[in-house]
């Protein structure tokens, strides 16, 4: 069996390759958003890691949320999806830090989700289905062959997202 | 990168090494004083990471670990990260409360307020040995103790420098201890405005 | 039977530091921040305080200073890893009667409390 493709910080892969598994393991405050286009079998994997790219000069820039997801858009359509057809889930943007006195400051997942869906809203995309927020890690897997996304957290089984 | 960039970064790297070292060292006598045992202190460094790297450095972003979380605050400011590998972690515990090996098992609270108090001891006297040094304000922050997997845990540390720039420079020891080789990763990472200080200060 | 309170954020200190007072004959309380350790010393009155410094909610040092002014007798001992000159000056010059530096050694603390609950 083929060890599964790693979408690491601020990465983005897409795949039509029915063998491929797709993974983003440990998204703490970061966010694993994958989109799949069931009838080419196109899919895509992005791990962005902050909510905007604010002046930075790739409109595409997969370690952002915002410019993450256009630029998934933009590759999966590349690769023969078409985006009416895009099936889309999420999960992360958890906030790990919940002491007191740190925890108000630093909730950059809750950041990440909230441009997500303005971005999604902006795009007029429908989110499927996520599972975000909370305090907990989450490692995400997109199985090419079959369009499936899991979410597994530690000391619990992998389950449909 | 100009000549007087280089500069900069010699005399930058070099007064982080100086640092790097007083502050490492006297950490590791506030960690060593929880335990009553000696620590050795292993790699004591300073280098550049890629930030995509980082989640890779603790044997794989999906290990299950403990992070201990503070920041520094004031004049100097930054973060401070201790992370340990789960089992580890309760020998640790085990050793800080004065448990035969194998007892702890889980990570309650209260065996989670005593790698907090790890987190706190060490860092703080890392946070000490800076003020002596600099004769800068710098005060800690309450520590944070995750239990989770270290990818998930270091997102604190790729999100907080991220937006700034693709790597992230880390003061950072393996502190070990001997017989029950408890290891434990200590990291610093002072911020941007901190480094930029430093940098254009330092003439 | 002397009271004294404990105020660290750390559950696991101040079980260490209780039971080692409690096995020295004193009667022990514990608060876990600065703004409990306020309302504690106003509801119970302990004869001495060890205070640590870092603590959410509010700090030591700010514990310290609305400790004494609610009472001017008050003694608060510093127990903290946070040993700077600066913040030993401030805690002293806010009343503290005694500052300790983490890690503690068992005497030391003795030995504070000792010399001002007599």
């Amino acid at each position: 069996m083929r060890d599964p493709i790693s979408v690491g910080l601020g990465e983005r892969v897409v795949s039509r390759d029915p063998e491929d598994v797709l993974v983003a393991y440990g998204l703490g405050s970061c966010l694993g958003i994958g989109m799949i286009d069931p009838v080419s079998r196109v899919c895509g994997l992005l791990h962005a890691v902050l909510p905007a790219k604010n002046n930075g000069t790739d409109p595409f820039n997969p370690k952002f949320v915002d410019s993450g997801i256009n630029g998934l858009i933009e590759e999966m359509i590349k690769n023969g999806a078409m985006r009416n057809r895009l099936v889309i889930r999420m999960a992360g943007g958890a906030n790990m830090l919940t002491a007191p006195g740190l925890s108000k400051t630093f909730d950059i997942g809750a950041r990440n989700i909230e441009s997500a869906h303005d971005v999604f809203q902006s795009l007029r995309m429908t989110l499927k289905s996520e599972d975000v927020g909370g305090t907990r890690g989450r490692t995400v897997r997109l199985y090419v062959g079959i369009g499936r996304m899991t979410v597994r957290v530690i000391g619990e089984k992998e389950v449909d997202l | 990168m100009s000549e007087n960039e280089l500069n900069f970064d010699d005399k930058l790297m070099s007064m982080l090494h100086i640092i790097a070292n007083e502050g490492i060292n006297n950490a590791a006598r506030g960690f060593s004083g929880l335990l009553g045992e000696k620590l050795t202190v292993n790699n004591p460094g300073v280098r550049m990471v890629e930030l995509k790297e980082i989640p890779h450095i603790l044997g794989g972003p999906e290990n299950e670990a403990i992070g201990v979380y503070l920041r520094a605050e004031g004049d100097i400011s930054g973060q401070i990260m201790l992370v340990i590998p789960y089992d580890k972690a309760l020998e640790l515990v085990d050793l800080l409360i004065g448990n035969p090996p194998n007892t702890t098992q889980e990570l309650g609270s209260f065996e989670r307020s005593a790698l907090a108090e790890v987190g706190n001891q060490t860092g703080t006297f890392f946070i000490n040995s800076l003020s002596s040094l600099t004769g800068l304000d710098v005060r800690p922050s309450p520590p944070a103790v995750m239990v989770d997997m270290v990818g998930a845990i270091l997102d604190i540390i790729v999100a907080t420098t991220g937006g700034v720039s693709e790597h992230v420079l880390l003061m950072e020891a393996n502190f070990e201890l001997g017989n029950r080789k408890v290891e434990t990763n200590f990291w610093v990472i002072p911020d941007e405005k901190t480094l930029n200080a430093i940098r254009f200060g330092a003439s | 039977m002397t009271k004294i309170l404990i105020v660290d954020d750390a559950e696991f200190l101040r079980v260490r530091i209780s039971k080692m007072l409690s096995g020295d004959g004193f009667d022990v309380i514990q608060a876990e921040n600065g703004a409990r350790a306020v309302e504690m010393y106003k509801e119970n009155s302990p004869d001495l305080v060890l205070m640590d410094i870092t603590m959410p909610e509010m700090d030591g040092l700010t514990a310290l200073k609305h400790i004494r002014g609610y009472d001017a007798s008050a003694k608060v001992i510093m127990l903290t890893a946070l040993g700077q000159e600066s913040v030993v000056l401030e805690a002293i010059k806010s009343g503290a009667r005694d500052f300790i530096v983490k890690p503690f050694e068992h005497e030391r603390v003795i030995n504070a409390i000792r010399k001002l609950v007599a």
